[in-house]
């Protein structure tokens, strides 16, 4: 499927900043046979903008932006269009039992478990070891890995409301669990952490989801969505999507992945000056033929 | 020990356990300390008072007037050649290792590829930074100071307790402990021949300074520190002045193209090392840790890739962790095909299955803690080294979190007790090592830590000159850092001497308004009055000084008892969001923030003035008290501002506190003016103007009349002989903007002279008479309006191009390279 993205972010600032540096994630990812990157273009409405462009650790795309001017709006602009493809090999009882996948990644011995290894541990927003006794209720002997993932991402669907307001970037995933509501980013860090306090590698993916595939509403459409990833010998990464209760086929559109949030926030800045900031983001995202 | 000897001396109270190794040998006093002991317990009687020496340096301590951990005890720590050399070789070794592995966790890891180093140890561990991968440091140098805990055992042998990698602290604590060691006793220190510690510390930053040259031209090394909250912030400051380094704070600095750039008044200055006082994850807060405040944007990634080089590197404190001491002996053969020469104490790390059970199983004979969190430098207590912690509560925590330590009979060293006795304690050293030109060198000194009955004392340790080897010493450090211009003052501390000139000026100001309504209250309630008071209250409210709960009710009620109940709440209730306790707050921070700029007298003088409400018990209820002590304000302020003008030098410092006054004064005036744009002016009001801007006897001297608008426009807007006036305070800008750097444009005149030098000409062209005259249809004066506001852009666009020019440095700076 194809898709065109736009992606529009607006700081206000209230005051005059006398400079700012951002770090943009917003380049859509390539990934081979799963989606093709055909064009991509962020444009700032300050003209004359220094833009760096690098590669963080997990492989994202990294733009730096520098503003040394005086300003008290910025508009960053993102527009991409992307070719994902459907993902079918995933048979969820073929997996390996996820006591085996643990075994691999305590002591990993190929490159690909010594990768996997990095996502099992707590990082800033996935406090694992808050999530331990949340996480037993999965931890059914010998059950396939990607069965056992199925379970957490449903219960999550079902168990918590998708509520936007009542949380924010720092809210603890202990907090998330007890009054059990939050948005995607939110249940994005309980999956990964349940996983993660198994012994077991997940990943946090930042992206989009096309907001209206055959007359269903999926969650999550109007900003840039959140799911997670967890890795299986067999099959690799499997994305699976808790807000919607879904493993990603071909309405997730990937725009990189890292720890948890942190690690691929679509912008994070530094400023200097400014008084009450508000920001305001636009995601469009259609399928074009 | 032969048949023959005799204990040299007898220390009646010198106790050593059976158990414990005796640095003194059991009253048989090794030659290395026979000097000492000598000195200390020979020719005196050692029953009963305190020892001079002792005394003297105790003194010295509480002059210098600084926080220090651990008192400081006049009897030095002493060790033989042989076995300093032996630790030497030991511990350069050891910070070989570390910096290794270090090189390799945030290069290749081939260590946990393939090398065998469980992937819990480090990917489980919050201080490894991941974003610092592929980092590239200079010369592979990683690690440029290294602390070392050691301590002795029964059988004589030292053992590592732990190493401190991430920034050591206790470098500054060195310099003074031997500053005073040295000072209260110069006739020993001469007679043992102990080494200096010059030759050390000049290699050390001598080699860093070569790096920061080599790294970027003409870049400088500055010290980083989280700033003078942090509690080790004297000792940042105390290197910085032995170095000749500027100590900055993340906000001095900033990264421009692929440079790490020092913001000081005279513009931007490129950095090349930065001797690191922060924590790694504090150091950025866009590649780091994005909660921090103290960061510098985009450090992390500029250091990873060798553009500024960083001591120690970003990340390096992931080594901080006892789980390594198990995995050290190994490393250390296959990083260096060498043994281990120095053994660390036994640890389990429970990340592993038999050693988790070991650790479970001898939890009562072993020191129980957490891997990655373990205590702070000096926190780690010498009794945590020798007791078992069994009650430790380690729930919460992952068993690769884990760690079980063997425990340890710490030797005992000799120390002076309180009563002068000399007594016995355990002790622990902390050495440091550090890299130069010729590799890693070992500090011959260091301080001995001792656990006593009344706490933690320090040591300072004495090597004699044949013990360790020379350190090349290089001629000197280098010469543009050494040096300490006033034109290298960052350009936080010029923002803090500007803000520190802008809210002295407030208060007065303030004080001055608080006065009038107090006084206002005191006289009378005519209406005339109470409408003076309410543009009182309004201007109060206008300038922050006052909460507008008050403000509320001071319009709304009989103002009189009211201000006679709560003039003390108005002022400094500490609950209050703005007002005058705040203004005092600030003013208090900031003088602290700069204090080294000031005079020991002006530094007083700012103590005393944010003391002067609790010096006094004052009588609620009356508010001819609170007039009093307004009084007491506007003298201390004036000797404070009599203070800066006759006794500071015009070094940037003082035009700044200058600016920053003039601009805030100009600001007040034009605020009090303001009114009279639509004021009916009876004399009452303008006797209330004068009063505010301390113009008041000026006036009577001059017109010897009542007021008139437009004499009063005269005199405070356009005669430059009254230091009140508009016109003053713009030619004094003037003046002081003109010694200013970066504003000695070579084209022609700069944005700031220019824009005062058209407000000079709009006041010399104006005219009093028609100001105060020409009235609009709905009531205002609309010419002097349009001088008032045309001032008040002016001295607004000013303060914005200062904060741009010389704080931000957002000003006429390229954006890229």
């Amino acid at each position: 499927m194809k898709y065109r993205v736009t992606h529009s972010t607006e700081f206000d600032y209230g005051l005059p900043v006398i400079s700012a540096q951002q770090v943009l994630r917003l380049k859509p990812r390539d990934m081979f046979g799963r989606q093709t990157l055909k064009r991509h273009d962020i444009s700032l409405s300050i003209p004359g903008t220094e833009i760096l462009e690098s590669q963080d650790y997990f492989g994202n795309t990294v733009h730096e932006v520098r503003l040394h001017t005086r300003h008290e709006k910025l508009r960053i602009d993102s527009e991409c269009e992307v070719d994902v493809s459907p993902r079918d090999d995933i048979l969820l009882d073929l997996s390996p039992s996820w006591e085996t996948v643990r075994e691999f990644v305590s002591v990993p011995e190929t490159t690909e478990h010594w990768q996997a290894a990095q996502f099992c541990f707590p990082s800033r927003h996935v406090d694992a070891i808050a999530a331990k006794e949340f996480a037993l209720q999965f931890a059914e002997p010998g059950l396939p890995l990607l069965r056992l993932v199925l379970n957490i991402n449903t219960y999550i669907h079902k168990k918590f409301a998708y509520k936007g307001g009542v949380t924010d970037v720092y809210t603890k995933v202990s907090e998330v669990i007890k009054n059990k509501m939050g948005v995607c980013q939110d249940f994005a860090h309980v999956a990964i952490a349940t996983v993660r306090a198994l012994g077991l590698p997940a990943r946090y993916v930042s992206g989009y989801i096309l907001s209206n595939p055959d007359g269903q509403t999926l969650v999550g459409a109007e900003a840039s969505h959140a799911w997670i990833s967890v890795f299986c010998p067999e099959f690799g990464w499997v994305d699976f999507d808790p807000t919607n209760d879904q493993i990603t086929s071909e309405q997730h559109i990937t725009l990189g992945w890292g720890r948890d949030y942190a690690d691929v926030a679509p912008t994070r800045g530094s400023i200097l000056g400014g008084g009450r900031q508000s920001l305001n983001v636009d995601v469009r995202v259609r399928s074009v033929t | 020990m032969s048949e023959a000897s005799q204990p040299l001396f007898t220390l009646p109270h010198y106790n050593v356990p059976d158990n414990a190794y005796d640095e003194l040998a059991r009253g048989f006093i090794p030659a290395h300390w026979q000097r000492v002991m000598s000195f200390f317990s020979g020719p005196k009687d050692l029953s009963g008072a305190p020892q001079p020496e002792h005394l003297r340096a105790e003194m010295l301590v509480r002059d210098l007037d600084v926080e220090r951990p651990t008192r400081l005890d006049p009897l030095p720590f002493t060790l033989p050649a042989s076995e300093w050399r032996a630790l030497e070789k030991g511990l350069t070794q050891r910070a070989q290792v570390l910096n290794q592995i270090t090189a390799d966790l945030y290069g290749p890891r081939t260590l946990l590829n393939v090398g065998g180093l469980p992937p819990a140890l480090i990917y489980g561990n919050p201080r490894f930074l991941l974003p610092m991968y592929n980092y590239r440091s200079t010369a592979s140098e990683y690690l440029h100071l290294i602390g070392f805990d050691i301590g002795r055992s029964p059988d004589g042998h030292w053992r590592v307790l732990a190493d401190w990698t991430e920034a050591p602290e206790g470098l500054g604590m060195c310099l003074e402990n031997r500053v005073l060691a040295g000072q209260s006793l110069p006739d020993l220190f001469q007679r043992m021949g102990t080494q200096r510690l010059q030759a050390f510390f000049r290699a050390y930053a001598h080699h860093l300074a070569q790096r920061a040259a080599e790294t970027t031209a003409e870049g400088i090394t500055v010290i980083m520190s989280p700033g003078p909250d942090n509690p080790n912030y004297f000792e940042h400051a105390y290197l910085g002045q032995y170095f000749g380094f500027p100590v900055v704070e993340g906000a001095d600095l900033t990264v421009r193209g692929q440079t790490l750039q020092l913001k000081t008044l005279e513009g931007l200055k490129p950095v090349g090392s930065v001797i690191r006082h922060s924590r790694g994850t504090q150091c950025d807060q866009l590649y780091l840790d994005p909660r921090t405040r103290d960061g510098v944007a985009g450090l992390a990634n500029i250091a990873r890739s060798g553009h500024v080089h960083m001591a120690n590197a970003l990340g390096s404190g992931v080594l901080e962790n006892d789980a390594f001491m198990s995995f050290l002996p190994s490393l250390c053969e296959s990083l260096l095909d060498e043994e281990l020469l120095l053994p660390s104490l036994a640890t389990w790390w429970c990340g592993q299955e038999e050693e988790k059970a070991y650790v479970a199983e001898h939890k009562d004979e072993l020191y129980v803690g957490s891997a990655f969190a373990r205590p702070e430098l000096f926190a780690a207590s010498i009794e945590s080294y020798q007791k078992p912690n069994a009650n430790a509560d380690l729930q919460s925590k992952e068993p690769y979190d884990e760690i079980g330590r063997e425990l340890i009979q710490l030797s005992h060293s000799p120390y002076v007790n309180k009563k002068g006795h000399i007594v016995s304690g355990p002790t622990v050293l902390r050495l440091f090592v550090g890299l130069t030109e010729e590799g890693y060198r070992l500090m011959p000194g260091g301080i001995a830590r001792v656990a006593t009955e009344d706490g933690e004392i320090s040591k300072d340790i004495w090597i004699s000159q044949n013990a360790a080897g020379k350190i090349k010493a290089p001629v000197a450090v280098v010469s543009s850092t050494a040096r300490r211009s006033d034109r290298d003052l960052p350009s936080r501390t010029a923002d803090d001497l500007f803000w520190l000139g802008r809210y002295l000026e407030r208060c007065e100001g303030a004080v001055r308004a608080y006065r009038c309504l107090f006084s206002h209250v005191a006289e009378g309630s005519t209406e005339d009055q109470q409408m003076l008071m309410q543009t009182v209250v309004q201007l109060l409210v206008d300038l922050d000084m006052l909460p507008p709960q008050q403000a509320r009710q001071l319009r709304q009620s009989s103002s009189k008892p009211l201000l006679a109940r709560e003039w003390w709440t108005i002022l400094f209730d500490p609950t209050n969001q703005v007002g005058l306790v705040k203004l005092l707050a600030n003013i208090h921070r900031l003088a602290n923030q700069v204090r080294e700029r000031l005079s020991g007298d002006a530094w007083r003088m700012f103590n005393a003035l944010s003391q002067i409400p609790q010096q006094q018990r004052w009588r609620l209820g009356n508010v001819s008290d609170a007039l009093t002590l307004m009084d007491q304000f506007i003298e201390r302020l004036s000797g404070l501002n009599g203070q800066i003008q006759e006794n500071m030098t015009r070094s940037y410092g003082w035009r700044l506190l200058e600016l920053g006054r003039r601009l805030e004064r100009g600001q007040f005036g034009l605020q009090v003016m303001d009114e009279l744009v639509t004021q009916k002016t009876s004399s009452t009001y303008m006797y209330l103007l004068l009063d505010l801007c301390d113009s008041a006897i000026t006036y009577r001297a001059r017109y010897q009349n009542v007021p008139t608008l437009d004499n009063l426009l005269h005199l405070l807007l356009l005669d430059d002989t009254n230091p009140r006036s508009i016109i003053y305070q713009i030619t004094r800008i003037q003046r002081v903007m003109a010694d200013m750097p970066l504003d000695q444009s070579n084209e022609g005149l700069s944005e700031s002279q220019r824009i005062l030098l058209v407000a000079y000409h709009e006041l010399l062209l104006a005219e009093p008479a028609k100001m105060a005259s020409i009235v609009s249809r709905a009531g205002n004066r609309t010419q002097l309006r349009r001088v008032l506001r045309r001032m008040e852009a002016t001295l607004s666009n000013l303060s914005e191009l200062m904060t741009a020019t010389y704080f931000a440095h957002t000003h006429n700076t390229p954006t890229s390279q």
